[in-house]
């Protein structure tokens, strides 16, 4: 499987999507375009982009899909995105400097491969540093979380 | 006349203490940002964005512009003394600045990258003082189809000026256009594709997506590298050139400067094409073309001011049309919004101020950077020594708080993250981003003029051909599509046939 042909394919599952959803929609008249008009009109260009996408990938020959080498190393990318989910979820409920400290403890430590005791010191620096720039300096609201401070 | 009285009433803004001092902090971390790899303007842009909430909206507008042509000059100072672009419009500088570098003129590259970048900024804030009053004169008259078409006209310019496959771009742009379909539909109230998110009644947060397929994906895919590479470090007293390189110089500025302004007004990625632009024709006029790449002072001046020139360019239709002709330009557009201005035709004459100050402190800002640039370069290329494993995290925090700021929603911090990794796998499969990008602000707006159209016209779609302006921009758009088409088609055969050829 080619490359190309993968986007477009992904692509004309995302037009599917949007010709359903927009025939859910009242579509209106001409005269007056209800809320599914364009969203409808949008989805079946996207739709016939990717038939032209996948049909003229049957007929080039482009990069072959192939996993490791076409991705790299994934192991980098992968941590800062668990890592940026796990703080964005503890964001709210355990307040700004405990997620900023538990984001960038584990970015230091897991991803740049600092010693975990440095990586702390790093991150409640960063942190504590972040919260008196954004909330006392800028006067940015950030959660404070369960504990009611910071 | 009209244009010197507002220079001079802008002026009188810019000078203001604070918007001086925005102007300062803004180019001081525009260069910052430009010097940086892994950190270009729009991710610089829009992480500084919600610092500007509390501000005026003059002083933010002037400090997010600082940030814009700030990191059009600190991008060329990697490129010169590291072979890394910090910028993608300092790509062509690498070539021979760098090759200077290795020469021992490595000063002089960047004194005269700094000269040029002067020069063609104030050649270029010069354009726009007249340009654009007169410009926004004529956008007035537009109604809804015209707007719509004029819309239309940037997003094919946009997919045609785009990087890689025409079919990619197109399909990205389109795409865009879709995502800025979620969300209350404008005219009747309906919720679109929300699925119960309150959050997303105002659509999919143009930033949170802005900074996730820019500046999320970029730290992705510089966590891969892990190449280190060695800083040429310039001496003090080798910073000016010699009168010959200064002589030689004269030309590609004055060359860059035009090149740059007028394709700065094109939408897309302008000041990249600018910058290939001026060093194409350089090598073009040159007595002797084959020497460059081997360190010629012509192939640093001529793009490194046609790039700022080209920043300059950029503001006007952002400024006379409300038109953003890239992803970059579309934030600070962003901010107007958030700040309750509408820009557009009417900017120039409700609010003078805001307009003739950006204008006017555009002059100061140029000012402070070649006095930040040409004697502290030696202070922004430590920036350099910091090593990005321990610069990212700060990056990601930042943007954290950004968002958050923004709304205080924590759906725009998941969107942000999905548009990171979602900006990862795209870079991957070769897609440019920026068309998904500006079709995501401009989608909402085409929309309404679309349907408001249709409804003035009662359904007969005939009323975009009724207005000669609508009718010229259709006409223009179907011929680059068109002429988008045919140049794919010719390359794909010569391709197929040169593979044939290969084969036999």
């Amino acid at each position: 499987m080619t490359v190309d042909r993968v986007s477009f394919i992904a692509l004309m599952a995302i037009s599917i999507y949007g010709v359903v959803s927009a025939l859910l929609m009242p579509l209106g008249k001409t005269q007056e375009p209800g809320p599914g008009f364009f969203p409808l009109i949008l989805s079946g260009i996207l739709f016939f982009l990717s038939t032209l996408g996948i049909f003229l990938s049957f007929m080039v020959k482009g990069k072959v899909f192939q996993g490791k080498s076409f991705w790299g190393d994934l192991r980098a990318p992968i941590k800062i995105l668990l890592s940026y989910g796990l703080s964005i979820a503890l964001f709210e409920p355990v307040g700004y400097v405990f997620a900023s400290v538990i984001l960038l403890g584990l970015l230091f430590w897991w991803v740049s491969g600092t010693t975990l005791w440095k990586a702390l010191l790093f991150a409640a620096i960063g942190s504590l540093g972040s919260y008196v720039l954004f909330v006392n300096f800028l006067r940015i609201p950030l959660p404070r979380g369960i504990f009611g401070f910071f | 006349m009209e244009v010197f009285f507002g220079i001079g009433k802008g002026l009188l803004v810019a000078m203001e203490p604070s918007n001086i001092l925005f102007c300062f902090v803004g180019v001081l971390l525009g260069t910052m940002v430009g010097v940086l790899p892994g950190v270009g303007p729009v991710a610089g842009i829009s992480i500084l964005l919600p610092v500007t909430f509390g501000m005026q909206p003059v002083s933010a507008i002037i400090m997010l512009a600082g940030i814009y042509y700030g990191a059009m000059y600190g991008g060329s100072t990697t490129s010169i003394l590291m072979r890394i672009p910090g910028e993608a419009a300092s790509v062509v500088t690498c070539l021979d600045g760098y090759e200077m570098s290795r020469k021992g003129r490595a000063g002089a590259a960047l004194f005269i990258a700094a000269w040029g970048s002067f020069i063609g900024g104030n050649i270029s804030v010069l354009g726009i003082a007249f340009l654009a009053p007169a410009l926004a004169r004529f956008a007035i008259k537009f109604g809804p189809s015209e707007m719509f078409t004029v819309m239309l006209l940037a997003l094919v310019l946009l997919s045609y000026l785009g990087s890689g496959s025409p079919l990619k771009t197109l399909s990205m742009l389109i795409l865009g256009l879709f995502l800025g379909t979620v969300g209350m539909d404008t005219m009747t109230g309906y919720m679109r594709m929300t699925y119960g998110f309150r959050e997303l009644a105002d659509g999919i947060g143009f930033i949170p997506v802005a900074m996730g397929l820019f500046g999320i994906s970029e730290i992705l895919m510089a966590s891969q590298e892990k190449q280190i590479r060695e800083v040429i470090r310039p001496k003090l007293k080798d910073l000016l050139p010699t009168k010959e390189e200064f002589n030689r110089s004269l030309g590609p500025i004055f060359r860059g400067s035009v090149v740059g302004f007028l394709i700065g007004l094109l939408p897309g990625a302008a000041h990249i094409i600018a910058s290939f632009t001026s060093y194409a024709l350089e090598k073009k006029l040159a007595k002797n073309p084959h020497e460059f790449g081997t360190g010629r002072i012509e192939g640093v001046a001529g793009p490194e001011t046609s790039n700022n020139a080209a920043a300059g360019g950029a503001m006007i239709p952002f400024l006379s049309l409300g038109i953003p002709p890239g992803p970059a330009i579309a934030i600070m557009m962003v901010a107007l919004l958030i700040h309750g201005i509408q820009p557009g035709p009417l900017l120039i004459t409700e609010q003078p101020d805001l307009f003739w100050g950006v204008v006017s402190s555009m002059y100061i800002g140029n000012l402070i950077l070649i006095i930040l640039n040409v004697p502290l370069v030696g202070l922004f290329v430590n920036l350099l020594r910091v090593p990005f494993r321990f610069l990212f995290p700060l990056i990601l925090t930042i943007c954290l708080v950004g968002i958050y700021s923004m709304k205080a929603s924590q759906l725009d911090l998941w969107i942000l993250l999905v548009s990171g990794a979602v900006g990862f796998i795209l870079r991957r499969f070769a897609f440019d981003l920026a068309p998904l990008v500006m079709a995501l602000l401009l989608g909402p707006m085409m929309e309404d003029s679309f349907r408001q159209s249709l409804m003035m016209s009662g359904g007969d779609l005939r009323i975009f051909f009724h207005s000669g302006i609508s009718f010229v921009l259709l006409v223009l758009s179907g011929l680059i599509i068109i002429s988008e088409v045919l140049h794919f088609l010719v390359d794909r055969g010569r391709r197929n046939r040169m593979e044939n050829f290969n084969h036999c």
